[in-house]
């Protein structure tokens, strides 16, 4: 289960979200990021991971995906107060690097 | 209606219970309720989880949820182990599942939900929703087994096992047997990879 608010304005946008992100849930988190990306003209989208106490592999690859997208747009995307279990799997897969938390 | 079978077994020192369920997700929640108090026993020494469920989005939150509750209710699993063993049931029923019994498309889970995906198949190929998997989770005082096996062909898991470093950063696919080799102490794929053991040693971290 996963929920999240948004806050856009201008070329920035932060998502919050609760939950696990997993593959069971990945596909429509992907969807809404989809829809706002070809909504709003942005440059700097942020995920705030307060809330996540879990994220499995599927999940880890959503989120490569949606750093993937920002870049080849010429933006950002940024992890922010990830939990120690999601520092812990990003660590352990050499994400934490990319992502740079 | 889809059934889903569970079978909870806990042994103390002195004694041990043993708690069926066969039945569709309706009636889950008297079971879970019937189940929970026995959880927190100080005195339990191992306990064991089987469930036999099908490839439905349905079953295999239902799982999840159900051996999250478990392994952190039980007084078996040292506070810094729970994580890791979640993240080995979660990497190992989806290996199962999603790779083993449906052989979801990497197209597929780029483009769809998996309950678009799902809705699909029991339109087009329903049997394919009704391919179970089974698991066996034991919990001791100091370590984890996972036991599952799906119905699918199988495939070549040599070629994950032997992968000594992750996939690269930008890589969308492809971590979940590294995620599980790096965070089990031994990782075994039998039947030509439809059956997987995993063990977990309790330790600080």
């Amino acid at each position: 289960m996963i929920e999240w608010t948004e806050n856009i304005s201008g070329e920035q946008a932060t998502l919050s979200l609760r939950g696990k992100i997993t593959f069971e849930n990945s596909g429509e988190l992907r969807n809404r990021v989809k829809a706002i990306l070809s909504e709003f003209p942005l440059k700097h989208l942020s995920f705030d991971l307060a809330g996540v106490r879990f994220v499995d592999s599927s999940g880890l690859g959503l989120l490569v995906s949606i750093k993937n997208t920002m870049v080849k747009r010429d933006g950002s995307f940024k992890i922010d107060n990830a939990a120690e279990t999601v520092r812990n799997i990003m660590n352990q897969t050499g994400l934490d690097k990319y992502f740079e938390i | 209606m889809a059934t889903i079978a569970l079978q909870l077994e806990m042994a103390k020192k002195v004694g041990s219970r043993r708690l069926d369920f066969i039945d569709d997700l309706r009636n889950y929640a008297q079971f879970f309720n019937r189940v929970v108090d026995h959880l927190h026993d100080p005195d339990l020494e191992t306990v064991a989880l089987t469930s036999t469920f099908e490839s439905r989005r349905s079953h295999i939150e239902w799982i999840m949820s159900f051996s999250e509750h478990v392994l952190f209710k039980i007084p078996l699993v040292p506070p810094e182990s729970l994580s890791p063993m979640l993240l080995i049931i979660h990497e190992a029923v989806s290996n199962a599942v999603y790779h083993g019994n449906l052989c979801v498309p990497d197209e597929i889970r780029a483009s769809k939900t998996f309950h678009e995906y799902e809705e699909e198949l029991a339109a087009a190929h329903p049997v394919l929703l009704n391919q179970q998997a089974t698991m066996k989770l034991l919990l001791f005082r100091d370590h984890g087994d996972l036991t599952i096996t799906d119905s699918g062909k199988g495939f070549n898991y040599q070629l994950q096992l032997d992968r000594d470093h992750p996939p690269s950063p930008e890589s969308e696919m492809g971590r979940g047997i590294y995620i599980l080799k790096q965070t089990a102490d031994e990782i075994r794929f039998q039947d030509n990879g439809k059956t997987l053991r995993v063990r977990k040693n309790w330790r600080q971290t």
